[in-house]
């Protein structure tokens, strides 16, 4: 059978991870620090690792989801 | 709260009766164009399993973004503050969640030719059990979820025009137009309307956070008020709002993909390259949908300041109308947010209720009361039961409950319970029918009871998850503990091939 995402485990653990860290948990609570463009650094870092898990699904579609042409009418 | 609300009456009205008139139109021209598709629910259910690229991934958008995102949680974010960016990254992991099953379920409902989402369950548990609470448990997720769209409707209507349309009225009108053009052409009207649906949703985000950035400032000036007033909603979010988060990436992960109407949408794609590249773009949409809409509750807490909870539901309409207050431009832009609202309310309603009525076909009346039936007649006992549904669930409307958010939440608790059937189910041969069975029920169990006692969440984390934690060990430990014989691995193997 053609290769589906399903049939690469550690690109799930990748994924986990990514969603792991898009969370701010590491930043010190209630802190505001810096603000910038109207964003404060943590939601900087949360826009960031979002776009990271766009690109990382992106990704998985286009380069795990093998689609043989013949069986496509 | 009496507002003197600068646009509505007549122009809203006119808005609604033009878009209506469009719907219907749309809905017209596909049954003119496909006479046949009363004789079979593949074709009427599904467009024929032959939805092309533009068409299937707008069906996708519009279907997945409902009122709920523009109405529902711009004052989320009034509330929330920061935070609330959460809407954003759960709606692009519900595309993770959609690559654990996506490409194999497409495969096998080709093969078998599956109209509903039971009907992989039957065809992979072999079990009346699961088919009949699998289906109780869809019928009551969609149902619910129809009449949040209902009630979103009447609100957002009423809320937008100052009351010149009541409530009740913009419902009746709205339901009984997509009833017609829904019983009209099925699946294609739906999926052509929710192209055009799809655009006035997205022109009118634009339009909204544009209007808010000129009238109010943007945000870096709406975050100096927010850092000097409410610091709260900028800062680092509390650990609650933490579990908060992690609990809808979860939620919203496994349990949209969960749902019925989305799950057909797989179903009807053209072929697996139009599937994908449709999946692709819903990837990225969620920054300039919940991500602006975001952004506008945001200016809202600097444009409306100390609303309390109750009357912040009504955000959008109060930014719309200090928006529309401008000049002619933005009060007719503001005119053309309302039809993006509606737009968005109205695409996702008509694809849950033919959904609803697919099931009431195949699941309920093709299944256990007349498998004999003509797929006509099959057809004919759905669309009469979708109509008797539209009607009892807009009466439950009128008296609408609660905040629109905690409405939300209530359907992902039950349905993310059958994640485990669908995705486990698909590569996993052991998974057995029994404990398939009893972890659906212990957790539709535990998230209704929880829910229902008033104790929404245990420990930061929402009743689903619980539930669905309970569910997969009954269902992996359950499963060893049943025989396993070379036999039935060869069944399941064979089920499952595609």
């Amino acid at each position: 059978m053609k290769k589906e995402p399903i049939h690469y485990p550690w690109v799930w653990v990748g994924l986990v991870f990514v969603v792991l860290f898009s969370v701010p948990w590491y930043f010190p609570k209630g802190s505001i620090a810096l603000i910038i463009f109207g964003f404060p650094l943590w939601a900087w870092m949360a826009i960031l690792m979002a776009f990271v898990m766009s690109a990382y699904l992106s990704f998985m579609l286009h380069k795990l989801w093998n689609v043989d042409e013949e069986e496509e009418e | 709260m009496d507002q003197q609300l600068t646009f509505g009456g007549w122009n809203g009205i006119t808005i609604l009766v033009i878009y209506g008139l469009m719907m219907l139109g749309i809905g017209y021209a596909v049954y003119r164009k496909n006479r046949k598709a009363h004789d079979s629910m593949e074709d009427y259910y599904l467009g024929g399993r032959n939805l092309g690229l533009l068409v299937l991934f707008f069906t996708l958008f519009a279907t997945q973004y409902s009122g709920n995102t523009i109405i529902g949680y711009a004052p989320t974010a009034y509330r929330m503050g920061y935070a609330w960016f959460m809407s954003v990254p759960y709606m692009i992991i519900i595309i993770g969640g959609y690559l654990l099953f996506a490409p194999r379920l497409y495969k096998l409902s080709k093969k078998h030719k599956f109209i509903t989402p039971t009907d992989f369950l039957k065809h992979r548990f072999q079990s009346k059990g699961v088919t009949i609470f699998a289906t109780l448990l869809m019928i009551y997720g969609v149902g619910n979820y129809i009449l949040a769209q209902f009630v979103a409707i009447g609100q957002g209507v009423a809320g937008l025009t100052g009351g010149t349309i009541p409530y009740q009225i913009a419902v009746v009108f709205f339901v009984v137009i997509m009833l017609i053009y829904g019983w009209l052409g099925g699946m294609r009207s739906v999926a052509y309307t929710d192209l055009m649906q799809g655009i006035l949703l997205l022109i009118g985000v634009a339009l909204l956070v544009i209007g808010a950035i000129l009238t109010w400032g943007g945000l870096p000036s709406a975050a100096d008020y927010i850092k000097a007033y409410e610091p709260e909603k900028i800062g680092v979010p509390s650990s609650d709002l933490i579990k908060t988060w992690f609990s809808m990436l979860i939620l919203v992960g496994f349990g949209a993909t969960m749902y019925p109407h989305a799950i057909q949408r797989i179903y009807t794609a053209k072929n697996q390259t139009t599937l994908k590249k449709s999946l692709g773009r819903m990837a990225w949409m969620p920054f300039i949908t919940t991500g602006l809409v975001f952004i506008v509750g945001l200016i809202g807490i600097k444009a409306y300041p100390g609303l309390d909870d109750a009357t912040s539901e009504q955000l959008v309409g109060l930014m719309a109308n200090g928006i529309a207050g401008i000049s002619p431009l933005f009060y007719w832009a503001m005119i053309i947010l309302f039809g993006g609202i509606v737009a968005a309310i109205v695409s996702t309603a008509d694809s849950a209720l033919l959904t609803f009525s697919s099931m009431v076909s195949q699941d309920i009346y093709g299944n256990f009361i007349s498998p004999d039936a003509s797929e006509k007649k099959k057809l004919i006992v759905g669309k009469v039961t979708g109509v008797f549904a539209a009607i009892v669930l807009l009466l439950l409307a009128w008296y609408p409950p609660g905040t629109l958010f905690q409405i939300f939440v209530l359907k992902f608790e039950v349905l993310i319970q059958l994640a485990p059937a669908f995705i486990i189910g698909l590569y996993w041969r052991r998974l057995s029918s029994g404990p398939v069975l009893i972890g659906m029920i212990v957790g539709a169990a535990i998230a209704g009871v929880m829910t229902w006692t008033g104790h929404k969440t245990f420990l930061g984390f929402y009743s689903g998850i619980w539930g669905l934690l309970l569910n997969i060990c009954i269902c992996i430990i359950g499963s060893y503990l049943v025989a396993f014989t070379a036999e039935a691995k060869k069944k399941v193997d064979n089920l499952l091939s595609a």
